[in-house]
C-alpha cells in the first residue's frame, strides 16, 4: 500500500521536486503547504499517514508541528527534513515526536522507505 | 547687617510687649494673677520670643524661629485684659487662645519648620480653623456679667446674650480641644517613629519637654484657667528650651567634621575604596542611608562610585532629598540622603568642603568606572550586531544558494535514478561526479551556517550521513551511528 504523504516546506522548488522524487518512488503526495498553520489545516482536512516536514517553517517551528500532529485523533508517521544537519538542532528533535529526519539532499523515496521500516 | 536689625528688632519688640504685659498688670483696677503667676506668664513668653530668635539667626531654622516668635507674641495676647476697656479686653478674648494652633504648628513642624506630609497639614489646618470658628462662635453669645463680672469691659464680638448656649459650646470647645491635642501629639509620635537618626535626635528633647505642656493644655480644658497652679505657664517655658536643645543636637553634629578632615587629611589615604568615602560621610551626616552620586559633565548625568548611572530622588514625594555639592559653579556630585539631614544646611556644606578632594577622586575614578561600563556596553552591543549580521547572512545563505543546491542535489539524484549505466556509462560517471561535487558544495554551505547554529543546545541526537541519509530518532537513542 502507498503511503499518502503530505509535503509542508517553505520553499516551492523544494516541493516540487520533493513530490516528483516521492511519486517516483512510489508515495501519493496527496498535498504541500507553505507555513506551519497551513500544514496543520491541511493534515486536518487530508488525513495523510506521512507527513515531510522542514524543521525552518516561517511562522511555526516544524518541530512545535510535529508535537501537534503528533496529539491529533490519528498521528500521522512524521519525518523531518532540513537543508542542515540533525545534530545543529540538537536533541530538541528527538522530543517532537517525529520518527526520524531526512537531509534534504538526501531526500529519496528509499531514504523514507529505510525509515518507515525502522522500528 | 540688615538681619541683625531685624533680630534686635524683634527682640526689642519682645520685651516691649512683657513690659507692657506687667505695666497693664500693675496699674489694673481688677482682680489680679499673683506675682508669682505673672512672672511665670511673662518667662514663659519672652522664651518663646527668644529661643525663636535664635533659631531665626540659624541657617535653615528661619522657619522655626519665625513660629515660635509668633507663639510668644500670641502668649501675650491675653494680657490685654488687664486693660480695662472694650477694645483691647475684646481683642484678648478673641486672640488669648491662639497661641494653642500656633504651638501645635511649631511642634507638629519642627524642626524643618515645614508641613511635609498631608496628614500635618490637615491636623495643623484642623487646629487653627477650629480655634476660629470656637473661639468666634463663643464670644458670639457671651456676655461678661454671665461670669460674674457685670463691671468688667463689654464684649464688642457679642451678637446676642445667650448664657445656656454658651455653656452647651464650652463644653463642645472643651471636648474638640481635647481630641485636636491628642492628634497633636499622635502625629508628633508618629513622626518620631519614622524619623531617621538624626531628626530623632532633634525631636526627642521636644517630646519630653511637651509632657507638662500636654498637661497644662488639659489642665485649661478641663478646669479653667482661673483654677491653674500660678506656676502652670512655666510648663510652657519648658517646651522652647526643648526646641532650642533639639537645635543644639543638631549643631553639634558640626563637630564630626573635624573628626571627617582628621580621617580623610589632605588626600584620601592609598588603597581607599569608593565606598569608604561614602561611608565616611554617612558616619559624619549620622545617615547610613546616605549615597553619593558623581556628576559626569560629558555625559550629563550621576553615576555611583561603580559608574552604574544614578536617577536622583523626586523630592515632591520621597523622602530621601539631593544636595548637590559645586566647584566654581559647577557640580561635581550629589549627596543623595534622609531630609532630615537638610535640617542642618550648614552641616551639609561643611562635609561637601571637607570632603571636596576626596570627592573629586571619587568622581574621576567614577569617570573611569562609567567609560568601562560604556566599552562593555559597547563590545556587547558590537557582538550582538554582529550575531544578527551573521545570522541574516545565514539564512539568506539557507534561503537563497542552498536551497537551490539542495534542488540541484535532489534533480540530479532523480536523473541518476532515471539513468541506466549500461546506456550510458560515461553520462553515468559524468553525473556521479557532478552529484559529489554537490556534495561536497551543500557540506561548505552547511558549515558556513554551522557557526550559527538554529538552537544553543549541544549538539547531539539523530545526524544525517552520506551512507546513511534517514535516522530515526529511536535509533539514535539506541545505537551509536551505523545501521541505516
Amino acid at each position: 500500500m502507498s503511503h499518502r504523504v503530505l509535503i509542508v516546506d517553505d520553499h516551492a522548488g523544494f516541493r516540487s521536486i520533493a513530490r516528483r522524487l516521492l511519486e517516483a518512488g512510489g508515495y501519493e503526495v496527496v498535498g504541500e503547504a507553505a507555513d506551519g498553520s497551513s500544514a496543520m489545516r491541511a493534515a486536518h482536512d487530508l488525513q495523510p499517514d506521512l507527513v515531510l516536514l522542514d524543521i525552518q517553517l516561517p511562522d511555526i517551528d516544524g518541530c512545535q508541528v510535529a508535537s501537534w500532529l503528533m496529539a491529533t485523533h490519528v498521528p500521522p508517521a512524521v519525518v523531518l527534513v532540513s537543508s542542515r544537519d540533525a545534530a545543529d538542532y540538537g536533541p530538541r528533535l528527538a522530543g517532537c515526536g517525529a520518527r526520524g529526519f531526512v537531509a534534504k539532499a538526501e531526500l529519496s523515496g528509499a531514504a523514507l522507505d529505510a525509515l518507515l521500516r525502522e522500528p | 547687617m540688615r538681619r541683625r536689625w531685624l533680630y534686635v528688632g524683634v527682640a526689642g519688640l519682645g520685651v516691649g510687649v512683657a513690659a507692657g504685659a506687667v505695666a497693664a498688670w500693675a496699674t489694673c483696677d481688677c482682680t489680679k494673677l499673683p506675682v508669682e503667676a505673672m512672672a511665670a506668664r511673662v518667662i514663659a513668653g519672652l522664651a518663646f520670643i527668644n529661643v525663636g530668635i535664635v533659631a531665626l539667626r540659624r541657617r535653615g531654622s528661619g522657619r522655626v524661629g519665625a513660629l515660635m516668635c509668633g507663639v510668644g507674641f500670641a502668649w501675650f495676647i491675653d494680657d490685654l485684659s488687664w486693660i480695662y476697656a472694650p477694645l483691647p479686653s475684646s481683642i484678648s478674648h478673641f486672640g488669648a487662645a491662639l497661641f494653642q494652633p500656633m504651638l501645635a504648628h511649631l511642634t507638629i513642624a519642627f524642626p524643618s519648620g515645614r508641613l511635609r506630609a498631608r496628614l500635618d497639614r490637615w491636623v495643623v489646618g484642623s487646629v487653627y480653623v477650629a480655634w476660629l470658628v470656637l473661639t468666634l462662635a463663643l464670644l458670639s453669645v457671651w456676655d461678661p456679667a454671665d461670669a460674674g463680672c457685670p463691671t468688667c469691659p463689654r464684649n464688642l464680638l457679642m451678637i446676642s446674650r445667650a448664657p445656656q448656649v454658651h455653656d452647651v459650646l464650652d463644653e463642645l470647645s472643651t471636648g474638640i480641644t481635647l481630641i485636636l491635642a491628642a492628634l497633636v501629639v499622635g502625629v508628633v509620635l508618629r513622626h518620631w517613629l519614622i524619623a531617621s537618626a538624626p531628626a530623632r535626635r532633634a525631636l526627642a528633647p521636644v517630646l519630653w519637654a511637651s509632657a507638662p505642656l500636654a498637661g497644662v493644655v488639659v489642665e485649661y480644658s478641663l478646669v479653667g484657667r482661673s483654677y491653674t497652679p500660678a506656676g502652670a505657664p512655666l510648663a510652657l517655658a519648658a517646651l522652647p528650651i526643648g526646641f532650642l536643645v533639639g537645635l543644639l543636637r543638631i549643631s553639634l553634629s558640626r563637630a564630626a567634621v573635624g573628626r571627617l578632615v582628621i580621617e580623610l587629611g589632605d588626600s584620601p589615604p592609598a588603597g581607599w575604596r569608593p565606598t569608604q568615602l561614602r561611608d565616611a560621610l554617612a558616619r559624619t551626616l549620622d545617615d547610613p542611608s546616605l549615597q553619593v552620586a558623581y556628576w559626569l559633565p560629558e555625559q550629563q548625568l550621576f553615576v555611583d562610585p561603580a559608574g552604574i548611572p544614578v536617577q536622583l530622588p523626586d523630592e515632591r514625594d520621597s523622602d530621601r532629598v539631593t544636595t548637590l555639592l559645586e566647584r566654581g559653579g559647577k557640580p561635581i556630585a550629589a549627596l543623595i540622603h534622609d531630609v532630615a539631614v537638610r535640617d542642618d544646611p550648614e552641616l551639609v556644606e561643611a562635609v561637601g568642603a571637607a570632603a571636596r578632594l576626596a570627592i573629586e577622586n571619587g568622581r574621576l575614578e567614577a569617570e573611569i568606572r562609567a567609560q568601562l561600563q560604556e566599552v562593555r556596553a559597547s563590545r556587547t552591543r558590537l557582538v550582538e550586531a554582529a550575531g544578527a549580521e551573521r545570522r541574516r547572512i545565514e539564512r539568506n545563505l539557507h534561503d537563497g544558494s542552498q536551497q537551490r543546491l539542495v534542488n540541484l542535489a535532489l534533480a540530479l539524484s532523480m536523473a541518476q535514478s532515471r539513468l541506466r549505466p549500461d546506456v550510458d556509462a560515461e553520462l553515468a560517471g559524468m553525473l556521479s561526479e557532478a552529484a559529489q561535487e554537490l556534495k561536497l558544495a551543500l557540506a561548505g554551505a552547511a558549515r558556513a551556517g554551522q557557526r550559527n547554529p538554529p538552537n544553543n543546545s549541544q549538539r547531539s541526537g539523530a545526524r544525517a550521513s552520506p551512507r546513511c541519509p534517514g535516522r530515526t530518532f529511536a535509533a539514535a537513542r539506541t545505537r551509536d551511528g551505523g545501521a541505516c
